[in-house]
């Protein structure tokens, strides 16, 4: 096959892919320049595949920041520890998804609260109590999420991995729950 | 987040952007990212391919980007399995993510890199020369993305050290085999102007004869030192 054939049959094969990949990310509901761009990198962006439209146009509540460290933090920490293989990394997913809704909530309930006319409003109250309930209960998570890293550097000594993984198995349950409280 | 925005923080600090398994972040800076890597390229391919007039310049302002883009995306499941075998799971989002903020760096780095290689390209300089300075000025500009990329395996694992030679390894030969497919970007004095080459030999033994020619040997001008990964067996 000349150069130029190779070239091209190549070429053709990708961008038949990529707009396979795009129509799926469109379909998936993914913003328009998010499928376009997959038509030409569609192996960065198949990863997307999996994601509901809802986990991509979440809105960043007031704790985003600190879900996204605490987590990165925590994949750091196991990585290092060497103890990623021991721990159930979707579910620490699910966690990190749940907490991230659990914020996209506070942020639509700050805006409710931001409008006089809703601010008036006799169930007002009721709505800002459950929105500080809600805030404690992630900064608890958050909190946990510190003593899971210091429980790793203990395990990393001693290699009792048990407590580590019961710990998060609380801290998961706990942040599902927070789709109830909320 | 804007584009201006991005292209300070993919500047100053990419490891901000890319190190996150968040599909909403991968969503967002995606098509940006990839407008940078793109538009960078470009600009690095037109000034290549400048010293042999505008046609070629066109062509390899289309091809630079495509060398640009391909090989560290094509490698990316490579890379996977990889950090998997070596104990050091990464995700694909994190893995995409990590790929296109280095290829926005390097972008970012090829356009500014594109007028310091026009320069001497435009002063009639030598052809296995300016080969030579364009080869320079693409591996130097797509160093950052290879750093950003190897960056997404994370730390700790047994075998990390192994997975991350490997990736810069396969990435680096994906890279050249792809590049001399695609050539010509700087186009011979007397050659026809031409979108692409017949694929001949390969890029190692084009570099060694273009390396002996650049320094005043051309007893093998452009002859391949063996037959190659693809020979055309029709011309036997």
């Amino acid at each position: 096959m000349s150069g130029s054939g190779l070239a091209l049959g190549l070429g053709v094969a990708w961008l038949a892919v990529g707009a396979a990949v795009g129509v799926a990310l469109a379909r998936q509901g993914q913003p328009r320049p998010t499928a376009l761009s997959a038509v030409l990198a569609w192996p960065a962006l198949v990863g997307l595949l999996g994601a509901t439209p809802e986990d991509t146009a979440m809105t960043a509540g007031p704790y985003a920041e600190r879900i996204a460290a605490a987590f990165q933090a925590l994949r750091a920490a196991l990585a290092e520890t060497g103890l990623t293989a021991t721990v159930d990394l979707p579910a620490l997913a699910a966690m990190e998804l749940a907490l991230r809704r659990a914020d996209a909530r506070l942020c639509a309930v700050d805006r409710l609260l931001a409008d006089e006319a809703v601010a008036r409003d006799a169930g007002a109250e009721r709505l800002g109590a459950a929105r500080a309930h809600a805030a404690e209960e992630i900064e608890a998570v958050l909190r946990q999420l510190v003593t899971v890293r210091v429980q790793l550097g203990l395990v990393a000594l001693a290699g009792d991995t048990g407590p580590v993984r019961a710990h998060l198995a609380e801290l998961g349950a706990r942040a599902r729950a927070l789709a109830e409280v909320a | 987040m804007s584009i201006l925005s991005l292209t300070t923080q993919v500047l100053r600090d990419p490891d901000a952007v890319a190190q996150t398994d968040d599909p909403r972040t991968l969503a967002q800076v995606a098509p940006p990212l990839l407008v940078l890597a793109l538009g960078g390229a470009a600009l690095l391919g037109a000034a290549a391919g400048s010293g042999h007039g505008p046609l070629q310049s066109a062509f390899a302002a289309v091809k630079l980007p495509a060398l640009f883009l391909a090989p560290p995306l094509v490698v990316l499941p490579l890379v996977h399995a990889l950090a998997e075998v070596c104990e050091v799971p990464v995700g694909w989002r994190r893995l995409g993510l990590s790929a296109m903020a280095g290829l926005a760096r390097s972008g970012l780095l090829a356009a500014a890199a594109a007028p310091l290689l026009w320069l001497p390209l435009s002063l009639d300089t030598d052809y296995h020369l300016a080969i030579l300075m364009f080869v320079g000025t693409f591996m130097t500009v797509t160093m950052p993305a290879l750093s950003l990329l190897s960056r997404a395996v994370p730390r700790g694992g047994t075998l990390r050290w192994v997975a991350v030679p490997a990736l810069a390894l396969v990435l680096g030969l994906v890279v050249a085999q792809t590049g001399w497919v695609l050539r010509p970007f700087v186009a011979r004095p007397r050659a026809e102007v031409t979108f692409l080459r017949p694929v001949e030999a390969d890029v190692f033994s084009a570099l060694g004869a273009t390396s002996r020619s650049a320094a005043g040997d051309y007893r093998q001008d452009w002859a391949p030192e063996r037959a190659g990964v693809w020979r055309d067996r029709s011309r036997e």
